[in-house]
Formats: C-alpha cells, structure tokens, sequence
C-alpha cells in the first residue's frame, strides 16, 4: 500500500460508516453527539474557556483588581474552574437526553435509544472534555498569553485527531479514548468504562492541583 | 498603638531587576502617608506586596499586624485597595460591579456610600465598556474607600480625576484620618501630597532616602530665595556669601542660601538686587533636593 494511502484518514472514516451501518441509528448518534460535535466543538469550548480563567485576565489587566479582593486565591481559582467545567458538562448532558427522548417522538427512526446509556455516554464525554479543559486550565495559570495558549491546545488536538483518523499511528491519539467503539460499547453494556473514567478523574485532580499551587505562588 | 504597616529589610526582585532594596518603613496607624518618588522607584512594588499581590523575595513586612504574605487574606479582608492602572470588567454595569468587588467585605461605610456616589456622579446603570478613563478611575476609587476597613491603600488615587472630584477626595481622605483609618497612598502631585499627608516616605531606585512629616521634611530642605537683579549677579561672589543659583525663571533667580540665613541676607546688600521673596519651602523642594531634579517652585 502506498503511504499517501496508509495516512490518508480513508480507512477511518469507512470503519467509520460501516459501523454506523451495522450498528444503526445508536451508531450514528454516537458519531455525531460525541466523536463529532463534543470531541470537536467540544475541544475548542475547552479551550476557550480555560484560557479565560488566568492567561485572559493577565492580558486585560483585571487580575489585579480580581487578587485585591477579600478572598482568597483558592477560591478565586475554583470558582473560575467549576464555571468552566458546568459550562462544557451541562451543554453534554442537556443536549445527550434530549437526542435520546427526541428519538421516541420522531416515528421514522424506528429504534429506541435508551436515555440511561445515553447519559452515561456523556458523563464519559464530559471527562473526557473536563480533562482536555483541567490541562489547559493549568496552562493558563502559567501563561499571560491566552491566544498563545488557546492555539496550542487546538493545535494539540487537531493534531491527535488526524492521528486518530489514520489507522497505523490511531494509538497515539487521545481520541481514542473518546471514540464511536468506546461509546457504543456504553450504550450497549450499560455501564462506564471504569478504570479509564477513574484515570481521568485522577488527571483532572493532579491537573487543578498543579494549578492551584502554582496560582498560589505566582506574582502577578 | 502599634504601627499599621511594618516593613523590615523588604526586598523584591523581577529576574535581574530590583524593585525593592531593603527598604525599611513604619506606618502609624491612624494617619495619611504618602509614597513618593519617580517612576520605577518601587511604590507601586511596595503597595502591591501590602496586599499579597507580590511576593517579596527578601525581608518582613506586617499590615494590621498580620504577616505577609502567608497572612495576605487576612490583610485583604480589612484593606481598601486602588490599583494604579488596572482594568475593570467592562460587560458589567456600574452597579454590578460595585457590588461585585464590594462582596466579601464585613462591612461598608454606609454614611459615606451617597456622599461619594453624589461627588463622582457615577452613571451606575451603565456598562463599563461606555466609561471614560476617568471615570473608571472615579468607580475603582468607590470601590476602594467604601468598605469600613481601618487601612486604605491608594495607588495613583487622583490620577485621571478632575479638579472638583479631586477636592472632594481630599476631603473624604480628611474625613477617614478623623476616623482613625491609615491610608496609604503613592501620588506624583506633590502638591496634594503636601496638602493632604501626614508623612512622606521617598523611594528611589528601590531604597528608601528619607521618610518624616510634611513639617520634618520643611525644615530639613535647603531654603530659597527668589530675586531679580539689575544687572546679571556674579555666581563667584554669590557663593562667598553663602548663595548659590538653583534655577532660574526669566529674570527671577532662586538662590540656595548654603550657609547662614541671616549673612546671606547681609551679604546681598552689595548686589544689584531688584525684587527679593522669601520661598517657603516645599515638598517639591526636597523632591528635586533628592533627585537632582531642576525646580524653581512658586513662594507660598
């Protein structure tokens, strides 16, 4: 096989489109609520929103006004996370149980999705996210440069998307840890991938309290 | 009553740069105290580690008697504070943000609330993004002396306010001191540093020259006199009697009588001298005194 052939993301996307065939519409929901819309858009959102929480404030000069304040950093910096963080989950979650009760109102798809699953898929989503969102959290804290920063973070992700999508070089991708086999294999078991969900949770922890610290100590 | 701020040895270093050189300063509580020196003396460095803003890399500094910065909240909770040049959140309304950087406060000065809000007639309804400098300045100031705290820290307080809002500003800073509270704020006018403060600490270079009162600082500076001659005086003959030319405005001379008072006085009645005052001396006298900077200020 050529090379231009075995990097071309053509092998993919018609794995991509077979299993959506094979699998029906719960298949396709999966591919375009979360491996397309959140792992994509999502990314971005997580970007976006992370490098507001330090790096934007350093650049707008309101830092200083926000550190004179009577609280403390600790707060300061945790409230800035869990707004962040709700802004990418509720999005996940709202618009996961809508697709799944849409589903029961729209006769011509003719299968059901059950909303348990479904919600069970987002949360997943939604650290998965939460994590690409903790690591550039962490990144803001450290810089004062928030478009330096956003477009690392998307460059970062583009670029293991397009690994993703190329079969021999897809296992250096964090996509794949938040791809369609991954999510239909919670809709159709029921259940989170355990040890990988708590993994992110460790990552999201080690990665705010890396933040912290450093917010801590920084001069601004 | 023990000082309000303490600083001892106090060192700050950016990299190679050294803001602060081992400065040593006392603040009594209850007074207005000013901060004065040139741009990049380390003022504004100083203010900045007072309310955990900074770290300082070397020395002690107390505010309130809490210790900084492992106590900086604490500080925080009880301090006032105006940054010089620090940006608000403009998508906020006036009344917003007011509330918002009011929050947290245990108490605000409810008596003056109106009184302040009338003097910078603030249009609070209105998002920051439509203010002017100066009122953005006139809002953070709000922010900063409304809360009924027994410290104040004023960075540049009336820099982009105009002549009446600073008049009643000076007034409010008046009416705090009656009330026991310190404020401590850096200005470059010395004129309201001289009008309005207690004491005067100067920092240059990250050192600090001198501190005292406005009274300490007169007596310590070089006296002037301001005289026109009829025809150019001879500096060698003014030195021998203790005169010496400061500057010069058109044809007034300041002289900078060196030596006694009363023999440079005797000493120019053999010159040619037209018109004599005596200059009573001012901050601004001891600024150029410190920094070498050229001035010929106005008599009192």
């Amino acid at each position: 096989m050529p090379l231009w052939a075995k990097i071309a993301p053509l092998q993919a996307v018609r794995e991509l489109l077979e299993t959506i065939e094979d699998a029906g519409f719960s298949a396709y929901l999966v591919a375009q609520q979360f491996f397309k819309a959140a792992n994509s858009l999502g990314t971005a959102a997580a970007a976006l929103f992370a490098t507001g929480a330090v790096a934007r404030e350093v650049e707008n000069r309101t830092i200083e006004f926000l550190l004179t304040r009577p609280w403390s950093r600790r707060r300061i910096l945790a409230s800035k996370f869990v707004a962040g963080a709700l802004a990418l989950v509720v999005p996940i979650v709202a618009s996961s149980a809508s697709a799944a009760l849409l589903v029961r109102v729209i006769p011509d798809i003719g299968e059901s999705v059950p909303v348990g699953p479904i919600l069970l898929a987002s949360a997943h989503c939604s650290l998965f996210l939460v994590a690409i969102y903790a690591a550039t959290f962490l990144g803001s804290t450290l810089s004062s440069d928030a478009n330096r920063m956003a477009f690392v973070v998307l460059g970062v992700s583009t670029l293991s998307f397009a690994l993703y999508m190329v079969n021999e070089v897809t296992h250096y991708s964090f996509y794949r840890y938040s791809d369609v086999p991954t999510y239909l294999r919670i809709l159709r078991e029921g259940r989170l991938p355990v040890g990988l969900d708590v993994a992110l949770v460790g990552v999201i922890g080690a990665l705010y309290l890396a933040a912290d610290r450093i917010f801590a100590r920084r001069d601004f | 009553m023990p000082p309000a701020v303490e600083i001892r040895r106090l060192e700050k270093r950016f990299g190679r740069r050294t803001a602060l050189a081992g400065v040593d300063l006392d603040i009594p509580a209850g007074e207005v105290f000013g901060l004065v020196g040139p741009n990049g003396a380390g003022k504004s460095t100083l203010l900045r580690i007072l309310v955990g803003v900074v770290r300082p890399t070397g020395g002690e500094a107390r505010a309130l008697g809490y210790r900084l910065p492992e106590e900086s909240l604490a500080v925080r909770r009880r301090t006032g504070y105006l940054p010089a040049d620090a940006n608000l959140y403009e998508r906020m309304r006036g009344a917003e943000f007011l509330a918002f950087a009011l929050n947290g406060y245990s108490a605000l000065d409810r008596s003056l609330e109106r009184r302040l809000l009338e003097a910078f007639d603030l249009p609070l309804r209105v998002r920051i993004r439509a203010y002017s400098h100066g009122m953005k300045r006139k809002l953070a100031l709000a922010c900063a002396l409304l809360p009924d705290v027994p410290l104040h820290i004023l960075d540049e307080p009336t820099e982009g306010l105009d002549p009446s809002v600073r008049i009643a500003l000076l007034d409010v800073l008046r009416e705090l001191r009656s009330r026991g509270r310190t404020v401590l704020l850096s200005c470059h006018d010395l004129a309201e540093v001289e009008r309005i403060c207690d004491r005067v600490a100067f920092l240059n270079a990250g050192k600090l020259l001198d501190c005292d009162t406005i009274e300490g600082i007169r007596s310590k500076t070089a006296r002037f006199l301001r005289a026109t001659f009829r025809t150019e005086p001879d500096r060698g003959a003014l030195a021998r009697v203790g005169l010496a030319i400061a500057g010069r405005e058109g044809e007034v001379h300041l002289l900078r009588i060196e030596g006694d008072p009363s023999a440079a006085l005797r000493g120019l009645a053999d010159f040619p001298v037209a018109s004599l005052e005596w200059n009573r001396p001012s901050l601004a006298d001891l600024y150029a005194q410190l920094y070498g900077a050229r001035s010929c200020s106005s008599a009192a």
